[in-house]
């Protein structure tokens, strides 16, 4: 802890809570068990059903390999599907999983609260535009305001079920289990509505595979510790020299950098500072 | 804390006899908390209107802050917490052909979007605070005209704003170092000490500038309103690395809410969230009279009186807002009799430089920057490339010394790159050249103001509160493609020159400034320019709309020229002016702050 921490307690960081009715308790665990609930290959997603998901977990497999094609672990390891069901069925299980709080989720404190795990409670004008967002529109006047809006549900079912055909029309199986080259070529074969679909998808794996655990994905860390990207563990942070130094385990590759500034100046420099 | 100036400049605005006014003000951001603090202190009813929730807590608690609900969680901040949903709020925009063209829109989404929450954008900013410099005051008259941008001088000087700067610097904390600052810094900046020092310097910042230093550059740290000490109840930052974009766990970052909207509750004003202004409303002379708005998550529409009117909705929303409120008084929309309202919009004009390394700079510690170089900020009037282009002069601005520090942020970049088909996703976020092992700088530079640039309202787009949306329609001036493309080349040879195996450049304008986030500076203003002229301004040098002189713009729209600097220190300098003529008077605003002696150049104030 730096400094700059001391002097802020637990009871400070809580003081006020709930007063604003932003806190609604959707309890880690709880949410961990949800995603559990779906990891299995069989079982139904919130949204999805379980031929859906089986295709969405090859895909997102397919775009961040695990073992045996990557050493490091992928988006199935990751539970990116798991991640994405979750968003896609928000509004079916009561506390929508939408705003993680905050301020510390004391990640390396074993058994302390996660402030990140109680998710925020959306207003009533919040929940119309995650609603339009995720479900459509539906046709109802007040999720129109723009007209009308086709949702991520029906992106995904749809998005889900063209690249099932395509599968079966290129490949000649369905898309578990084309092999992975062949996976490349019918992606780069997409048509636009396919792309934008593949387009979003992807993005959402990159949530579910780098985003904070507490949203379903990024299971065990495995997409934080691949990248060694520490993620929030606050209240710890870093010290003044571990912002102003560079690790030591890097100093040859500083060296280097400096190597390459004497080329590219073509005069030997001094290290300063 | 050297507070002083602040209780003398509070009991200066509560003493002498007032006639108790009720004033609303539009946005609880950097305008509107900067304007309410002044006019509650001066002993006026107060009441601010916010269209977003409030993630603070105790922010009206005598007994202080508690930790407000923000923290580094890169999900929620990319679906749009605290309150910048493109779905709910998009906006539209197209270029100035496209709009000749009679092309409605060609993008519909994020443009430039501002945090809508209580503090504004500023519960999002990284709080680099330099302060414009005198030549960005006169720029006209020093380097004009330019073919095709109107360039004007503001009304008044930087002399006249110094002391305002000051209060607005004790206010928020700035951290910075007087002596570190090179010396044609000092002459457009002539300035006291900060009131507290620099933080820790981020490795990927210093190494930039050592590379800047080994050609000749002077890199310095940047003046940012992040504690590095406890200040005035809030914590030294604890360098979480979760900065620019998200709002600050542990209050640490001098925004909007944490200072001015604090002292403006504590004395007194009201703040109410959820508060969507859809217009203000006036009688048959021009004045305010009320203030008309959708309150609650029900949208309940609501009405309130008031004697004066604070408009501080961030420049685009505050042009908009200007443009619904039609009356028989201002037909063509609040104060747009010269039709000037929305023109002259600039951004900054933003050109990237980065450079790959050997070694990780783990740019995720501390703040999102800590250095920073002004060289390009001086106009070039010997310039060749100016000369050849017909212009008169070539200037930058402000560049940002640091790195990438978020990691879907950097997973997105590599599409970007040409014929990635992702098979590559794993190993380029194993070694990370475009985060972990990444130097990067963004050079903020003068964006001449055209007229053609403008806010107007979408002929069809809605929000969610049933308004027509902010159509943007913006080019940029070929002076600053031109100084993009220049100092692109410049910035490219610092990369080398520390250390990068390969270094690129991202001018302005390559990337679309509408159609790409990334390109977007987030930084805006000069759609309700102060001037003296009706027939080329649209409000007075204290920000009275003209011809509705008791409503008051204070954000920075007003901005007559953009600089080449971050802007919210002198918005919050000019508000704090404009809010003291409000409150009491323009005398007393042109005298300054009570505190302060008066500014002598070169005096360096300890
Ligand atoms: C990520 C990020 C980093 C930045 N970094 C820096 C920096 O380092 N330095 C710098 O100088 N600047 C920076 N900026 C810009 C800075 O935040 C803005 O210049 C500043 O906040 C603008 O102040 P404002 O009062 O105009 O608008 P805001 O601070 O955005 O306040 C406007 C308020 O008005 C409210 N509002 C809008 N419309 C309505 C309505 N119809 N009814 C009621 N309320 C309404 C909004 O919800 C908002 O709260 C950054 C911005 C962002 C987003
Ligand atoms: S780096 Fe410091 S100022 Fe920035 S958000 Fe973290 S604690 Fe706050």
């Amino acid at each position: 802890m730096s400094d700059g921490q001391r002097g802020i307690s637990r009871r400070e960081a809580l003081r006020g809570a709930g007063a604003l009715g932003l806190f609604a308790a959707l309890p880690a665990r709880l949410l961990a068990d949800l995603v559990e609930l779906v990891a299995s290959d069989d079982a139904r997603g919130h949204f999805l059903n379980p031929v859906e998901l089986r295709t969405l977990r090859a895909l997102c497999a397919h775009f961040v390999p695990g073992p045996p094609l990557d050493p490091d672990p992928g988006a199935r390891e990751a539970h990116v599907a798991e991640y994405i069901d979750l968003l896609l069925g928000a509004f079916e299980i009561g506390h929508p999983p939408i705003f993680a709080g905050g301020p510390f989720s004391q990640r390396d404190e074993p058994g302390a609260e996660n402030d990140f795990a109680r998710f925020l409670g959306l207003d009533a004008l919040e929940e119309r535009v995650w609603r339009t967002r995720i479900e459509g529109s539906l046709g109802r006047p007040e999720r129109e305001w723009n007209g009308p809006v086709v949702g991520w549900q029906q992106r995904y079912r749809t998005g889900l079920a063209s690249l099932e055909a395509a599968s079966r029309r290129w490949g000649g199986e369905d898309f578990v289990s084309l092999s992975d080259w062949r996976k490349r070529w019918l992606i780069r074969m997409a048509d636009d509505e396919l792309e934008a679909f593949l387009q979003l998808a992807w993005e959402h794996t990159l949530e579910g595979m780098y985003g904070a655990p507490e949203y379903g994905g990024n299971a065990g860390l495995v997409g934080w510790r691949m990248t060694r990207w520490p993620g929030d563990h606050q209240p710890h942070t870093y010290t003044w020299d571990q912002v102003a130094r560079v690790d030591p385990e890097e100093a040859e590759a500083e060296r280097r950098a400096l190597g390459n500034a004497e080329r590219y100046l073509g005069r030997k420099l001094e290290r300063n500072g | 804390m050297a507070d002083s100036a602040v209780r003398a400049f509070s009991s200066d605005l509560a003493g002498g006899a007032v006639r108790r006014r009720h004033f609303v003000v539009i946005g609880s951001g950097a305008g509107g908390a900067t304007a309410a603090w002044v006019l509650a202190e001066a002993g006026h009813e107060v009441t601010v209107l916010e269209k977003g929730r409030n993630y603070f807590r105790g922010l009206d608690d005598p007994k202080g802050l508690a930790l407000p609900l923000f923290g580094g969680d890169e999900i929620r901040q990319r679906r749009g917490f605290p309150g910048s949903d493109v779905l709910a709020e998009p906006r539209t925009g197209r270029s100035q052909s496209e709009a000749a063209d009679g092309t409605a829109r060609t993008v519909t989404g994020f443009i430039n979007h501002f945090p809508a929450t209580v503090g504004g954008a500023t519960t999002h900013f990284d709080a680099k605070m330099p302060r414009y410099w005198k030549i960005d005051f006169e720029m006209r008259s020093r380097f004009g005209p330019v073919e095709a941008a109107d360039l004007v001088d503001w009304p008044f000087g930087y002399g006249e704003l110094a002391p305002w700067y000051d209060l607005v610097e004790e206010v928020v904390g700035v951290a910075g170092d007087a002596s570190a600052t090179p010396a044609f810094v000092r002459e457009q900046v002539p300035r006291g000490s900060y009131p507290m020092p620099p933080g820790p310097p981020m490795y990927a910042s210093l190494e930039i500038a050592r590379g800047a230093e080994r050609l000749g550059y002077e890199a310095f740290p940047f003046p940012m309103a992040i504690n590095s000490v406890p200040y005035d109840g809030r914590p030294a930052c604890h360098n979480c690395g979760y900065c620019s974009g998200f709002g600050c766990p542990i209050n640490a970052r001098g925004g909007a809410a944490v200072t001015f909207l604090r002292r403006a509750l504590l004395a007194g004003a009201r703040l109410v969230t959820r508060s969507c202004v859809t217009r203000i409303g006036t009688d048959a002379r021009g004045r305010a009279t009320h203030v008309e708005f959708l309150q609650g998550e029900h949208l309940e529409p609501e009405r309130i009186e008031a004697d004066g009117v604070v408009l501080a909705a961030s420049a685009v929303e505050s042009a908009r807002l200007a443009l619904l409120s039609r009356s028989s008084a201002h037909p063509a929309g609040l104060g747009n009799a010269s039709d000037r309202v929305g023109r002259t919009l600039c951004f900054h004009a933003s050109t990237f430089a980065g450079g790959t390394v050997p070694q990780r700079v783990h740019a995720h510690r501390g703040r999102s920057t800590s250095h920073c170089l002004m060289e390009p900020a001086v106009p070039n009037t010997e310039s060749r490339v100016a000369r050849w282009a017909g212009l008169p002069f070539l200037r930058g601005g402000v560049c940002e010394l640091g790195g990438a520090p978020n990691l879907i942020d950097e997973a997105l970049a590599y599409d970007q790159m040409p014929f990635s088909d992702r098979s590559e996703h794993k190993s380029l976020m194993r070694s990370s050249p475009n985060r972990d092992r990444m130097l990067a700088l963004q050079m903020l530079a003068e964006d001449l103001p055209q007229l053609d640039n403008r806010v107007d309202l979408d002929p069809e787009v809605r929000d969610v509160y049933g308004l027509p949306v902010a159509r943007i329609t913006y080019s940029p001036h070929r002076h600053d493609r031109l100084a993009g493309l220049y100092w692109g080349y410049q910035l490219r040879k610092i990369m080398r020159a520390a250390g990068a195996e390969s270094a690129f450049f991202l001018p302005h304008g390559v990337m679309s400034p509408l159609a790409n986030p990334v390109s977007q500076p987030l930084h805006m203003g000069g759609t309700l320019r102060m001037g003296a002229d009706p027939a080329s301004s649209v409000t007075d040098e204290f920000g009275r709309i003209h011809g509705s002189p008791n409503v008051v713009v204070a954000d920075s729209s007003v901005f007559p020229t953009f600089g080449a600097m971050n802007p919210t220190l002198t918005l919050m300098a000019v508000a704090l002016r404009s809010a003291t003529a409000l409150a009491h008077g323009e005398s007393r605003a042109r005298r300054g702050p009570r505190f302060s002696q008066g500014h002598q150049d070169n005096t360096e104030r300890s």
